[in-house]
């Protein structure tokens, strides 16, 4: 299972050029895509990211403005109640004029202030505003903001807020509010006496300022604790006091102005810590990391929908692309598939000018090769031709006629010895002519062939010419088409030195020269004109009037189609000089394989 | 057709079919921009009792990203003027109701149906004492618990010995189960402590029935077993006084706040009607986010107020949800 599953990997199947041109153009283009996807994506997070944080910054320095802009305001009024009406003025004797121009400060104030008010060292009430009843059996003295006023009298404190308890104007109403507490100097019938200052601030204020940035969705909040952590705004305040949520208030007071990363609670998140100056409260911004992604989930459904798009008309290009591209090769592979089913149609040439050179190229090399079939069929033809005509050599009637005849006659007359040898000397033609069916013979049985053909045609023509052999002994072991020589000198006979008394000499030469052999067969005879030896390998049917009927023409073309265009026939001749017809062939050493080598035709 | 283009068809059509899944999905996340749109329906819902009720409503849904809207109700409300709410409502896309039901019998019927449909949460087991309790989910205090706690600070302000004491109670209704459960919870706490219960008296308090309080007997100690009646009892208290009887009540508004702080009444036992508006509206955004949640009832806690610890840590927060 594994291995084929391996197999199946390693080896898939050939695809066709154009699955592979899209296969590789839609997988470089996915990549691609991917990778701008993904670098698209980083890149817009990451920008959002800073952009989210940077925000969250100006927006915190905007609201930390505001917020010191509001305690300004809150300790400017505390002061101009102090200074301006309470230090320069005897309660005793200016009391309603303390009370009225305190009046006027409220009212001045009243969208941001829940009260004012003076109390003396022992927590009475002097003066407030709005005029109010103060509770029955209250304590004030034991209040926060009361004892942090006596406890630090050169300071303003400003409380944690709180539900108001000093008044009761009937209304069942409670205020939650943050008290800016200062220890004064009260003048009372002319004694100097110790008292606080309150100035209630309306904490619904701050829990506005803080509630309008409030507004994110994402997860973005803002806070607001003390120097300790404790909250003095939060918008899960009450989640908080029970328990239902909580907040990492104690680490973010400790943090100074700048940027954190914590995780609170399992959850990573950026805390952005900007002081409140003279409270010391932090005023905190909380960014979880989900809030760097809230926004981008339709950002990623874009990015995917971009590239779905991308990838449906990439498909289209891509297709497009491989079709003009592939369209070319499929049509010629057609063409080629056509012709290799054994139809002629015409080799497809066009497309680009690659494909049409190599439609060019396989066309060509078609015509070649059916240029070349032809030519070997017409070869074996010939070859067939030849041997034919070599059968009909070995066999002449009239050669064999004539010979018995002369047995014949040297038996009538008592010749036996010499009859003998005609015999044997026939048998040993005989013998080598047929070879045991091969037309490969080594050059030795051929010179032998040679010897027993002039030994009988001299008995014959009474030994009116003289033969000569001259044989170098080293190319006896060479291959040769057999029954060269015999037609070469029958020619010498017929047309060379049968018309000679006495004195024709024919003589048979054989060497090795380099690479090739040469044998030649040379007469003293009448010799050919120019324009004769010029027919004699180019027309056969001319030549041959007392010959064995097999031209030279047949002798060349066989050798041409044994050993190569480049061997054959070479003839010299001059009118009463004589004839010299010179064999090339290549030196193959005759072994059993090199015979069979070339008896299928296959040249070296 | 060849093999080529069959697999380009249906590259193109997956393709295709992606590109309309994710657009449907963009378009359907452009067009949600709240959970959804939920009623609340409570009587005399501008009644400052509700106002830690409606705190913890609209934290809750601003938290979860709900649209609350809190119908504008008067003191008195019948069946059918609930249902009729409750169906306008629907009709204007409500997405769940949250609400206090009446105290009558069709209610269960009426609410059971509108259950059918949308998801419904109760503020209050309103149910006839004598019949079956909803079997809809139901966000409150443990009225035997409140009931329980207000006796225990009874007897513990006279170290158990009540030998000898009258009192009398009163409540807004006495035939919804949440009074009937105080009320059980508070004289099953008395049983056996010698205390003789002099009278009852019900009513909405709302024009002057306090009044009656003036023709009850002389008692040792009054109950008022809701905000209502606890308010009503108060503020006759005030311009009057109870003829010496001390008040103790269950109560959830700064009115009720007030006469503890000012001494009228002893004792108030303060229900946690912020987290009753915070837990309901997230219950039912939790049955609004997932479709198969199936909203589970809650109780939720409640706070023993004295005129000494109103102006406590958890007095103030208490006091803050009930002023916002």
């Amino acid at each position: 299972m594994k291995s084929k599953l391996l197999r199946a990997v390693r080896l898939p199947k050939p695809r066709g050029i154009q699955s592979t041109i899209m296969y590789s153009f839609s997988v470089i283009s996915v990549s691609l895509m991917l990778i701008i996807a993904l670098v698209l994506y980083l890149r817009f997070s990451t920008s959002s990211r800073q952009e989210t944080i940077q925000s969250t910054q100006r927006l915190m320095e905007q609201t930390g403005e505001s917020l010191e802009d509001y305690l300004v305001s809150m300790r400017q009024i505390s002061d101009t109640a102090y200074y301006y009406l309470i230090k320069e003025n005897d309660f005793s004797s200016y009391g309603e004029d303390i009370q009225g121009r305190m009046n006027l400060l409220y009212e001045a104030n009243r969208d941001s202030l829940q009260s004012i008010a003076v109390f003396n060292a022992h927590g009475s009430l002097l003066a407030a505003e709005p005029l109010a009843t103060q509770k029955e059996n209250l304590n004030v003295t034991e209040q926060g903001w009361f004892m942090q006023a006596l406890d630090e009298v050169e300071n303003m404190h400003f409380s944690m807020p709180h539900i108001q308890n000093l008044f009761d104007d009937n209304t069942f109403r409670y205020y939650w509010v943050i008290s800016l507490s200062r220890a004064i100097e009260i003048t009372n019938e002319g004694k100097s006496e110790l008292g606080v200052l309150l100035v209630d601030m309306d904490y619904s204020m701050i829990s506005r300022m803080l509630d309008q940035i409030n507004t994110s969705e994402n997860g973005q909040y803002y806070y607001l604790c003390d120097s300790s952590g404790e909250i003095i705004y939060h918008p899960r305040r009450i989640q908080i006091s029970d328990k239902i949520s909580s907040e990492n208030s104690r680490t973010a007071a400790s943090y100074k102005d700048g940027i954190y990363d914590e995780v609170f609670e399992g959850e990573r998140r950026k805390v952005v810590i900007n002081t409140i100056s003279y409270t010391g409260w932090k005023l905190v911004g909380v960014i979880p990391y989900s809030a760097f992604t809230y926004g981008m989930v339709d950002m990623r459904y874009f990015i995917i929908l971009l590239m779905l798009l991308m990838a449906m008309m990439l498909a289209v290009v891509n297709r497009v692309a491989s079709q003009g591209i592939a369209r070319p090769v499929l049509r010629l592979n057609e063409s080629v598939s056509e012709y290799e089913a054994g139809e002629k149609p015409e080799i497809y040439i066009g497309g680009p000018q690659e494909i049409r050179h190599l439609g060019h190229s396989i066309q060509k090399s078609y015509e070649q090769i059916e240029d070349l079939m032809k030519k070997i069929v017409l070869e074996q033809n010939e070859r067939r031709k030849s041997e034919l005509d070599a059968l009909q050599s070995q066999i002449n009637p009239h050669f064999l006629y004539n010979t018995l005849e002369s047995i014949t006659w040297m038996v009538e007359g008592e010749r036996n010895d010499e009859a003998v040898f005609m015999i044997s000397q026939l048998a040993r033609l005989f013998r080598i002519s047929l070879s045991k069916g091969r037309t490969i013979i080594s050059i030795r049985d051929e010179i032998q062939h040679a010897r027993s053909y002039m030994n009988i045609q001299k008995i014959r023509y009474k030994n009116t010419f003289s033969v000569e052999f001259d044989i170098d002994p080293e190319i006896e072991d060479y291959s040769t088409v057999k029954l060269i020589l015999q037609p070469l000198l029958e020619n010498a006979i017929n047309y060379g030195v049968s018309g000679l008394d006495d004195c024709g000499e024919i003589r048979v030469e054989g060497k090795r020269d380099g690479e090739n052999i040469l044998l030649s067969v040379t007469d003293n005879g009448i010799g050919m004109t120019e324009e004769e030896t010029e027919f004699v390998l180019t027309d056969s049917g001319r030549v041959h009037k007392h010959g064995s009927g097999v031209g030279l023409v047949n002798v060349n073309r066989r050798i041409q189609i044994y050993f190569g265009n480049e061997y054959g026939l070479a003839i010299e001749s001059e009118p009463d000089e004589g004839t010299q017809v010179r064999i090339r062939i290549p030196a193959v050493p005759y072994t059993e394989e090199g015979t069979k080598r070339l008896e299928e035709g296959i040249q070296e | 057709m060849n093999k080529s283009a069959k697999y380009f068809i249906l590259t193109e059509l997956v393709l295709g079919i992606l590109v309309a899944v994710l657009a449907a999905l963009m378009l359907k996340g452009q067009n949600k921009d709240t959970l959804g749109r939920v009623a609340v329906i409570v009587r005399d819902s501008d009644d400052s009792q509700w106002s830690a009720f409606k705190y913890g409503i609209r934290m809750a849904a601003q938290e979860r990203g709900v649209e609350a809207v809190i119908i504008g109700t008067e003191s008195v409300l019948t069946l059918e003027d609930q249902e009729e709410l409750i169906q306008a409502e629907l009709e204007n896309g409500a997405d769940a109701v949250i609400v206090q039901p009446v105290p009558d019998e069709g209610a269960a019927q009426m609410l059971a149906k509108v259950r059918k449909k949308v998801p419904v949460m109760l503020v209050a087991d309103q149910a006839p004492a004598d019949g079956k309790s909803f079997a809809l989910p139901v966000t409150e205090p443990d009225p035997r618990a409140l009931g329980t706690a207000l006796a225990e600070e009874l007897l513990e302000d006279f170290r158990g010995n009540l030998k000898g004491k009258t009192m009398g109670i009163i409540s807004r209704t006495t035939d919804s189960s949440t009074t009937a459960g105080r009320m059980e919870g508070f004289q099953e706490t008395l049983e056996g402590t010698g205390i003789e219960l002099l009278w009852c008296i019900a009513g909405n308090f709302d024009n002057g029935e306090s009044e009656y309080l003036a023709s009850q007997p002389k008692v040792d100690f009054i109950a008022a077993l809701d905000d209502s009646s606890l308010t009503a009892a108060g503020e006759y208290a005030s311009s009057n006084g109870l003829n010496g009887a001390v008040l103790y009540g269950i109560g959830h508004s700064t009115q009720a706040a007030y006469y503890l702080d000012k001494g009228i009444a002893e004792c108030l036992v303060v229900p946690d009607e912020f987290s009753v508006g915070y837990q309901s509206m997230s219950e039912i955004a939790d049955s609004l986010e997932r479709l198969f949640h199936k909203a589970g009832s809650r109780t939720v806690s409640y706070t023993v107020l004295r005129r000494e610890t109103l102006f406590s840590r958890k007095g103030q927060e208490i006091l803050f949800t009930m002023s916002q």
